[in-house]
């Protein structure tokens, strides 16, 4: 099994002069390896949060360990998938299992430990110059009278195990876990909790943590292919999971092609860059992959990058034609009021900036389509095309994406601009 | 293992046969379904593992004797073996009771403290009944009881595993429930089931086991041999005043740290008490169920309702001032009523018990025509006789009124007999 | 080599600010005239904070109500390029259909995009008067909406006839309500909200735990201290009840 990681401090962070928060480890003995990403609170009420993630991490690291090597494996036998939301969430009547009595006994020990371990920090290190300096008086005195030292370093955890019969994963506040797979190809195996929601999350120092535990598990002998874990400063600069997904595959594929070494050189590159243009938060990626299953993933995954594109592309298309028809029609108006003036202005913008899209679209399919077929390759085209051209198009062309167009209201997608870096 | 079917007819001894209509259930030792028998709706645990001839003999002894008390769902009937296999019907659980267990994940709260202390009478009550009966528990466990969230009123389920006391059912209990000296190998009886008893009442006041702390979390891994320290050999109280070892963790054990100060101090002395090493060592010294009984009554004599916030508090009429636990406005304690040695203070919307029934029989509320006025109303179905400060004699009717006034005598009952104080 | 060569997309984020226009018939005249002309020129202003902003783009929607309510334009126009036509005012006053329109909006299938990557909307209410319809049922459906609990509601109450209250109930917090008393207070409030709820509302990090919404509002009383004819609600002058209680 093999595994790589990765943590950069934030854009946003570098300019206020802040420490990264997040922190992620990735190792493997005794056949299971472990790939966990714990992310620090931002805001200055959670002064040492970074000191907080690095201790979950380490804490969980061991304590998974331990688990792994003391439970008795039997109990994960032959259990299919099986994926716990968070407690508040589960049906009434929901039995707890074995296996769940193991996991809160787990989740349990992890919280008490990092408790004990910060308020050893809390003991051992006193109120720093920059911690007066920055953080407000109230939380200063909180942290010397010991009150809500868990606020102080509170953060996130998300872990994946991969022990030798079985396989789980559990997490506490945001940030994604995505599973490559055969079929579906991808997945995200771990129960969201809703209440992570924008900039809110759950959090190892809530009050009720145990509680805020989701994890799934699998004892039946198939493991997910890789395994990837991002902080949120991750999914927050690609929005829609399929352009992190997309992200992923680019990884993996790089894992495949190039190396381990390589792929760990291009993900410190990327991150960094992906900060400055994405979320500006840091940013963390653990991944657990078996080399073998994934190049046997391999013509799967680029499949599913051209059909991610594919769906794109033909989104596009629809905008596009309903762009020209409401172009048109406002065109037709013979009384032209102000309103329709601003309107026409908007559609014909729109529509510019519709074909920009496709263009950079069929771009990226065409390095997919590419390297799909090699030598069969045969550049994407349609009857749309990737140009404004001011001509009218033919009848056929508005009945072949108009099926599409009654799904939508009045023809609107929100548009979202791109950002393609060299 | 055989499984039955929808449609599947099982043979009773008593003569007749139940139809199998649907599995509502199951746990590790069998399945419940639902079944008709002569057009009435009932249940069937149906053995998927049975135990031994003794076992089955045991089950139609208790059917026999029939249920002590009307909080135990009892076997009603058994079935004859199919190939070794046998189960047993009895009533319906309502649907509005629920398991134990979702009240310590708290996924259901109760109504009320009334409520919830309805529910702790009613299970000492079920517990002495059942003693009385010469039997003792084997499988005692969080499944085991159902409860009302809205009046209190508990279902005690799975009698199957009550025995003799003395013997043996060949299903073990789970250590969390059991005696130190059962955990230990020791057969369970009327002592063990006192212990038994502390634990069910502690977790239904606290939500949390009383030796659920730092030292059983500090383990990722629960295995036989901690089990045997924490539950027997080694258990500690987590409020153990004289051995601060095994506290409640932060983000663990959030419902007993948040609702251990809320209780009177009655209560948590007399838990601090049946949980000392000394009554965990000596068996015999335990609390009997009378006992408790009057404790939880004196409880709920210090139960009222907050007349600044509505809201429920406990009263600790020992202290100078008394103040409500949910707003902090003092409440008056100069109108009550005196009973014996006991003092039911009078506040509006506040249920005064006057016998050891566990039915409200009084209901206090403001005089509508003089808010500042109080009235007892009669709850109970029993009439009482009032005599007035001037002699007069007056009868209140089950549903009538009477004010709150100084000097007034009432007679409940013929043993039962108060003074108003106001 | 960067993995974000070739086909990796990484979207702008954007964070979308709602002007929600009463334009019943009380609002006719120079009341309306004052938001038109308000608003157009906050427009530039927003492009401005949105060009410099390296955390998230702001994009507009306006939503006027009356006897119904209905969107400007059918999206979120980009700041630089929102043009705003001139609102006018007649007939009822609608709010419990405007809350129930913006609930539709305030959802993926609507106005909004992913939850990753996005922030949390800022929404301003300007209202002269009280709701004609049945406003319960639109505000409690918002209430729900995730969206809304986590944006920014600020709510301009223009002269005496507006109704506090429920100005109140929509931001969730008395201090969220700010009233004006004159033409010129009207169309620098419009400002100065519409200004900060975007600069606050589109930066990722927030300082200490005050939400975004506090921090707006701070930010605006400190501001409208210098306007006159604009006050904070809770800055009423207690001596003016005190007559009654003789």
């Amino acid at each position: 099994m093999e595994y790589l990681n990765f943590t950069c401090q934030g854009e946003s962070h570098k300019a206020d002069n802040k420490v990264c928060q997040d922190y992620s480890l990735a190792s493997s003995r005794e056949r299971t390896t472990v790939a966990i990403v714990c992310d620090g609170h931002g805001g200055n009420r959670y002064f040492r949060s970074d000191i907080g993630a690095k201790y979950a991490a380490e804490i969980t690291e061991e304590s998974v360990r331990m688990f792994v090597k003391n439970i008795d494996s039997d109990i994960f036998r032959d259990k299919p998938f099986t994926a716990v939301g968070p407690i508040k969430e589960l049906p009434e009547g929901y039995k707890e299992t074995e296996i769940d009595k193991l996991f809160r006994q787990l989740f349990s020990s992890i919280i008490f430990k990092w408790n004990e371990k910060i308020l050893e920090h809390a003991g051992a290190t006193p109120i720093s110059e920059w911690e007066t300096e920055h953080v407000e008086q109230k939380y200063l005195d909180e942290f010397s009278q010991q009150k809500n030292l868990e606020k102080t370093y509170g953060c996130t955890l998300m872990a994946f195990v991969r022990a030798k019969h079985y396989w789980f994963a559990f997490h506490l506040g945001d940030g994604k876990c995505i599973a490559l797979q055969k079929d579906p190809i991808w997945c995200e195996p771990i129960p969201w909790d809703e209440r992570c929601f924008l900039n809110k999350t759950t959090s190892l120092c809530d009050s009720d943590a145990i509680n805020e535990f989701r994890y799934c598990y699998q004892g039946k002998g198939n493991y997910p292919v890789a395994v990837f874990l991002g902080s949120d400063g991750i999914d927050d600069s690609f929005g829609e999971t399929t352009n992190m997904v997309n992200f992923y595959i680019q990884l993996a594929k790089e894992i495949v092609l190039q190396s381990r070494e390589k792929a760990e050189v291009s993900l410190q590159e990327t991150l960094p860059q992906l900060s400055k243009i994405g979320s500006r938060d840091d940013m963390s990626v653990a991944c657990v992959y078996d080399k073998s299953d994934l190049k046997a993933l391999y013509k799967s995954l680029v499949q599913w990058q051209v059909s991610n594109v594919m769906a794109a592309v033909e989104d596009i298309n629809v905008r596009i034609v309903n762009l020209k028809n409401k172009r048109d029609a406002l065109q037709r108006k013979l009384i032209s009021s102000d309103k329709t003036k601003i309107e026409l202005q908007y559609a014909m913008n729109d529509l510019d900036r519709a074909f920009l899209q496709k263009r950079n679209l069929v771009k990226k399919l065409d390095i997919l389509l590419q390297e799909r077929d090699g030598e069969d390759f045969v550049p994407y085209s349609d009857e749309i095309g990737v140009d404004n051209i001011i001509e009218e198009p033919t009848a056929e062309v508005i009945e072949h994406v108009a099926d599409k167009i009654d799904e939508e209201v009045d023809g609107v997608t929100p548009c979202t601009e791109e950002y393609s870096e060299d | 293992m055989i499984e039955l079917k929808p449609g599947s007819k099982v043979d009773l001894t008593i003569g007749g046969q139940a139809t199998v209509i649907k599995e509502l259930g199951r746990g590790g030792q069998g399945i419940v379904y639902l079944v008709d028998l002569c057009g009435q709706k009932m249940a069937l645990k149906w053995y998927l593992n049975p135990l031994g001839d003794k076992f089955y003999k045991n089950l139609e002894k208790n059917i026999q004797s029939g249920a002590p008390s009307d909080a135990f769902i009892w076997p009603e009937y058994l079935t004859l073996k199919t190939k070794g296999y046998y189960g047993y019907i009895m009533k319906l659980r309502p649907a509005n009771y629920f398991e134990f267990g979702n009240f310590l994940l708290a996924k259901k709260n109760f109504k009320s403290f009334d409520a919830m202390l309805a529910a702790a009478m009613k299970i000492c009550d079920g517990f002495m009944m059942l003693h009385r009966f010469g039997f003792s528990y084997q499988d005692l466990n969080d499944g085991n009881f159902f409860i009302d969230p809205s009046t209190g009123d508990v279902l005690i389920c799975d009698n199957d595993n009550v025995m003799p006391q003395g013997e043996k059912s060949g299903i073990m209990g789970k250590a969390r429930y059991m005696a130190p000296e059962v955990v230990a190998g020791g057969i369970p009886d009327k002592y063990s089931d006192r212990f038994s008893l502390s634990v069910i009442l502690f977790m239904l006041f606290f939500a949390n086991h009383p030796f659920e702390g730092a030292k059983v979390v500090a383990c990722p891994c629960m295995t036989e041999s901690y089990e045997k320290k924490f539950y027997g050999s080694e258990a500690v109280f987590i409020y153990n005043p004289n051995d601060k070892s095994n506290l409640p963790v932060r983000g663990v054990h959030q419902n007993v740290i948040r609702r251990w100060p809320v209780f009177p101090a009655i209560l948590k002395d007399n838990f601090i008490q049946q949980f000392s090493q000394e009554k965990l060592k000596n068996p015999t010294t335990r609390m009997i169920e009378q006992e408790w009984q009057k404790l939880i009554a004196k409880v709920r004599d210090s139960l009222v309702v907050c007349p600044s916030c509505g809201e429920e508090t406990f009263l600790d009429t020992t202290s100078d001032e008394c103040k409500c636990m949910n707003c902090g406005k003092v409440v008056s304690i100069d109108r009550y009523i005196k009973i014996g040695s006991r003092s039911l203070i009078l506040t509006p919307n506040t249920k005064l018990y006057i016998d050891n029934d566990n039915v409200a029989d009084a209901l206090v509320v403001s005089n509508p025509q003089d808010p500042s006025m109080l009235l007892i109303q009669n709850i109970s179905g029993q009439k009482w006789t009032a005599e007035t400060p001037s002699g007069k004699i007056k009868e209140i009717e089950p549903k009538g009124f009477m004010p709150v006034k100084t000097g007034i005598k009432i007679s409940f009952s013929n043993i039962s007999k108060g003074e108003i104080i106001a | 080599m960067s993995l974000l060569d070739e086909v990796v997309s990484v979207p702008r984020r954007t964070m979308t600010l709602f002007f929600m226009i009463d334009t019943s018939g009380s609002m006719m005249g120079n009341k309306i005239g004052a938001v038109n002309d308000a608003v157009v020129n906050v427009l530039p202003m927003l492009d401005e904070i949105s060009e410099t902003n390296p955390d998230a783009e702001i994009k507009v929607a306006a939503l006027e109500f009356s006897n119904g309510a209905s969107w400007l334009y059918s999206e979120p126009k980009l700041a630089s390029e929102f043009v705003w036509q001139d609102v006018t005012a007649g007939g009822l006053t609608s709010l419990g259909e405007a809350c129930s329109e913006l609930n539709t909006k305030l959802s993926r299938s609507g106005f909004m995009q992913a939850a990753s990557g996005s922030f949390a909307p800022a929404i301003i209410l300007l209202s002269d008067g009280g709701p004609t319809d049945d406003y319960k049922t639109g505000i409690s459906k918002l209430k729900n909406n995730n969206w809304f609990k986590a944006a920014i509601k600020v709510a301009i109450a223009i002269g005496d006839d507006a109704d506090l209250k429920v100005l109140e109930e929509f931001t969730g917090s008395n201090e969220a309500v700010f009233t004006v008393h004159n033409i010129d207070a009207l169309k620098q409030i419009i400002r100065v909200v519409a200004v900060t709820s975007s600069q606050i509302g589109s930066k990722s990090s927030s300082a200490g735990d005050a939400t975004k919404q506090d921090q707006v509002v701070e930010e605006v009383k400190a501001q409208i201290e210098n306007i006159d004819g604009a006050e904070a609600a809770t800055q009423v002058d207690s001596s003016s009840y005190s007559d009654d209680w003789d």
